[in-house]
């Protein structure tokens, strides 16, 4: 059977009616159990907040806390792909800081916290690869900016100057400055860390397979 | 640039609070790792230093692969001298959780830390930054209050490694631990808190250099889809599965259909089928939980974590909210293995909560987290072992130990009733160096020396210890495992031999002819015993046994985890199961860009135990190794009575056997067959002659 070839702006039509239907997230948001299933998530976890649902312009990223291990892969993958190097303190995905205490730091009743020390919970940050990106609007230099085919925001490695704005506006702090290069990084959604995650806790869904599941 | 190795090492001078960065280069032919901290502990610290002593030492080390990406990357070693153990001899603690990772991460690949402290500090090393802070507050506390305000006075997500009260009152059973559960044994909390070093944290931040980061991503690829199997790399699970062709329900692939961890965050998430060639659910295959705990602990599960870079979690994470209510004990926390259970077996019943079987398992997690938190070191079931020989017989020899007052302070019921707290008041005793129970945390070795009137020789050569031998070693897959073969790979070491080459075969859950067909090809005909149905011994054996110990080494000193390397059985039917063990070589070469084969690597690995044995003749002040260092129990010649050895059913070994067996292990080494010294020529085989020379000089080296 012949298939039906997807547009750009298929993708985009599907992202937004993903956005509209769950809004800032998938809490109390009805989900098809097809979807629930691309997603590796119950919806039972999905109703308590605990899958990260990122819609990215090119796929739905999912970040689900459940499955997340500690194991710190995505970290490794993440640089090893994108610099050729292991550098988790690079990496543009992050768990280790999550991870011991949870993102809040160690607290006094941390046995009920999240962390390792606490209740075991916890999951990486992630690029949101935001619509409206506070990395992209305050860079002085104009340096970062979506990316044609992909729609992830990327850096422009000629034009960055390293001055750290993008790192302060984003409030996940997800952007790096690279101690030797004193530029930029960020991630590009190249999905080495999705594809080397021994749990599946991280997933990228293209929006034609959302589409069809919605 | 340098590729795999970071270039530097680490020297802190706990005396006058000083650092020092020193290039690593020298060191690279030792590998890293075990290689490299042995190495430094052979030319730094003196034969005949004490543990004790202000001029002993402890070196972490990481290696070439450590933090690469390679699978299982995340693992430390640390050398010191062993304070429980005949002749306080070289030792190694091999340690997982995140300290590898941030210790390399941080530049380093070798950190010594080097004399002692007036007062207590912690070391907080972030790259270049290195600053020794007071400890005074911390002293006292739990591994787990420590780590948490060190955390607070540094950065969230710093890695803390740490000793609690047990190595503050300098037990020799005590250890380090980081992230929670991650230990560091080899009686090293006491090494630390001689010197007055509560901790060590690392928060690193530069990168891992690879010659070729595509090859090594190829080689991720191929381990992960075509080698890995679970934790011991048991490669079959338990139960059918729609691709498997065997299962064995004794093997550590235990995640399938219907198998969750129940506790999850948002409900259970299903562990399911994870056949071969699906990288992204192999952290699925081991729900360790259930292996150690049984099936009662499926619904406690929260997730399974481990080590850093390591695809195969066998840290069962367990919630057990009971607990508390029970327990006033949050029921949180991690392990695997026998670090499960502890002394929970002192129990003679356990109070079930809310259905059969969930006593016991809280019992165990109970033990694993006070342990934990007092940095009380279990040493592989020792601790235990020697608790339950002092309290057999109506407490018969524990009465002789204990003063009146002390034994009647104890409330023994508990142990009938299954009160836990029990644990509270025997490990307040067993740390406190004031009371007689003090004593049995000595290691085993000195504990029979110290009440050898009353226990004789029956105590360390009795089944009921299991130890390897009389130097005080806890046997650690020994003549159970391949016969002699398991036995060879004990005696090198100064504590257990921690060896999981063997036994992750053995233990694969295949069947003994795969098994068998595989070791012959690799070894000769008759390599490989049928469990518990011996033979005498062959060469075929001791070169597998050889190669046992060679690859251990290899691995503490790379580093990766012998807990599930090296791939000899691959879970893939189209490969006959056949894995490959040239893997090792093949990811030296692509990370440091050198020309690596698999025998050149081996070599490397096994200079490393000729240093190794060379530092333990040097401190022991003999090389009659036969006589003094490698007797084995005799329990491993004398248990089952009724069986005659080399018969189908019983494990044990024949005494003549074994000594030949010690006959071929050294001529396989170049050791003196008599002795089992390494001679001269051997040494200078392995580039060691200065070595050979201080043998000779003590008159050491064979005639």
């Amino acid at each position: 059977m012949a298939t039906i070839k997807k547009t750009p702006l298929d993708r985009e039509l599907t992202r937004r009616q993903f956005m509209k239907l769950t809004g800032k997230g998938l809490a109390g948001v009805a989900i098809s159990g097809s979807l629930l299933d691309l997603m590796g998530c119950t919806l039972a976890q999905a109703e308590a907040g605990l899958v990260d649902a990122i819609a990215t312009p090119d796929f739905l990223l999912v970040a689900n806390r459940a499955k997340c291990t500690g194991c710190q892969r995505c970290e490794a993958n993440c640089t090893l792909a994108n610099d050729g190097d292991v550098h988790p303190y690079m990496a543009r995905i992050r768990v280790r800081q999550n991870m011991y205490f949870g993102a809040d730091g160690p607290q006094d009743d941390h046995p009920y916290k999240d962390g390792i020390y606490g209740n075991w919970f916890f999951a990486p940050d992630t690029c949101k690869q935001c619509g409206d990106a506070p990395c992209m609007s305050i860079c002085p230099v104009k340096a970062i900016a979506p990316d044609p085919v992909t729609g992830a925001r990327v850096i422009d490695e000629e034009k960055c100057v390293g001055c750290g704005a993008c790192v302060q506006a984003c409030p996940w702090n997800m952007p790096r400055i690279d101690v030797e290069t004193r530029k930029s990084t960020k991630c590009i959604n190249c999905g080495a860390c999705v594809a080397g995650c021994p749990t599946s806790a991280l997933r990228m869904i293209p929006w034609e397979d959302v589409a069809a599941a919605l | 640039m340098t590729y795999g190795w970071m270039g530097n090492l680490l020297r802190l001078n706990l005396t006058d609070k000083t650092f020092k960065v020193e290039p690593s280069k020298k060191y690279f032919s030792y590998i890293g790792g075990k290689g490299i901290a042995n190495r430094i502990m052979y030319e730094e610290v003196p034969a005949g230093t004490k543990p004790e002593d202000v001029a002993n030492k402890i070196v972490f080390a990481v290696g070439p692969n450590t933090a690469s990406s390679a699978p299982t990357s995340g693992r430390l070693t640390i050398s010191t001298l062993s304070p429980f153990t005949k002749f306080n001899a070289i030792v190694d603690a091999h340690m997982g959780g995140d300290t590898a990772t941030q210790m390399k991460c941080c530049g380093y690949d070798a950190v010594i830390i080097e004399g002692s402290s007036d007062t207590p500090v912690y070391i907080y090393v972030e790259d270049d930054k290195v600053e020794f802070r007071d400890a005074t507050h911390l002293w006292g506390t739990t591994t787990t209050i420590a780590t948490k305000e060190i955390t607070k006075e540094t950065e969230n997500g710093t890695n803390v490694t740490t000793i609690g009260p047990a190595g503050e009152n300098l037990c020799n059973l005590s250890c380090v631990i980081n992230g929670i559960a991650h230990c560091g044994g080899a009686g090293l909390g006491k090494i630390f808190g001689q010197k007055k070093l509560k901790a060590i944290a690392f928060n690193g931040k530069k990168g891992v250099q690879l010659a070729d980061p595509k090859r090594v991503k190829e080689l991720n690829d191929y381990v992960m889809k075509d080698l890995i199997g679970s934790n011991n790399n048991h490669v079959v699970p338990t139960v059918p599965q729609s691709w498997s062709e065997y299962d064995n329900p004794r093997s550590r692939w235990t995640g399938h259909p219907g198998m969750t961890w129940g506790a999850a965050e948002g409900g259970p998430v299903v562990t399911g089928e994870s056949a071969p060639g699906q990288p992204t659910l192999v952290g699925f295959r081991c729900q360790k939980a259930v292996f150690d705990f049984g099936a009662v602990a499926e619904k406690y599960t929260a997730k399974m974590t481990g080590c850093t870079f390591c695809p195969i979690r066998c840290y069962a994470s367990m919630a057990v909210p009971q607990m508390e209510k029970k327990w006033g004990v949050p029921g949180r926390h991690a392990n695997t293995c026998l670090g499960n259970r502890r002394e929970s077996p002192l129990f003679l019943t356990y109070q079930d909560v809310e259905e059969e079987g969930d006593g016991k398992m809280m019992a165990g997690m109970y033990s694993a987290i006070l342990d934990d938190d007092m940095g009380l070191w279990d040493n592989y079931g020792e601790l235990l072992a020697t608790l339950s020989y002092f309290m057999k017989d109506d407490y018969k020899l524990m009465k002789q130990i204990l003063t009146e007052e002390e034994f009647a302070a104890i409330d023994w019921t508990k142990r009938e009733t299954g009160d836990l707290t029990f644990l509270n008041d025997i490990v307040a005793c067993l740390i406190n160096p004031e009371h007689s129970l003090y004593n049995l945390t000595m290691g085993a070795y000195y504990v029979s020396e110290k009440y050898h009137d009353i226990l004789g020789d029956d105590y360390l050569h009795s089944q009921a210890m299991a130890l390897w031998g009389p130097l005080g070693g806890k046997r650690h897959h020994g003549n159970e495992c391949a016969a002699q073969v398991g036995m060879l790979t004990n005696i090198l070491y100064n504590r257990d031999g921690m060896c999981h080459t063997i036994v992750n075969i053995t233990g694969s859950g295949l069947p003994y002819d795969i098994q068998r067909i595989i070791i012959e090809d690799l070894f000769g005909v008759g390599a490989l015993d049928k469990p518990a149905n011996y033979t005498p011994i062959n060469e075929a054996k001791v070169k597998f046994a050889k190669f046992g110990v060679v690859r251990q080494v290899l691995h503490d000193s790379f580093t990766l985890c012998n807990w599930v390397w090296p791939m000899t059985f691959s879970p893939r039917k189209e490969r006959q199961y056949k894995g490959d063990l040239s893997v090792e070589a093949q990811y030296m070469s692509a990370i440091t860009g050198g020309d690596w084969t698999e025998e050149r690597l081996d070599d490397a690995a096994e200079r490393i135990i000729q240093l190794h044995r060379a530092m333990t003749i040097l401190q022991a002040g003999t090389n009659d190794m036969r006589n003094e260092h490698d007797v084995i129990s005799n329990f491993i010649f004398d248990m089952d009575p009724d069986k005659a050895p080399f018969t189908e059913g019983t494990v044990k070994l024949e005494r003549e056997d074994w000594q030949k067996t010690l006959t071929l292990f050294y001529r396989e080494f170049g050791w003196d067959e008599k002795l089992g010294c390494p001679t001269r020529a051997t040494l200078e085989k392995f580039d060691l002659k200065d070595v050979a020379d201080e043998l000779e000089a003590k008159g050491l080296l064979p005639a």
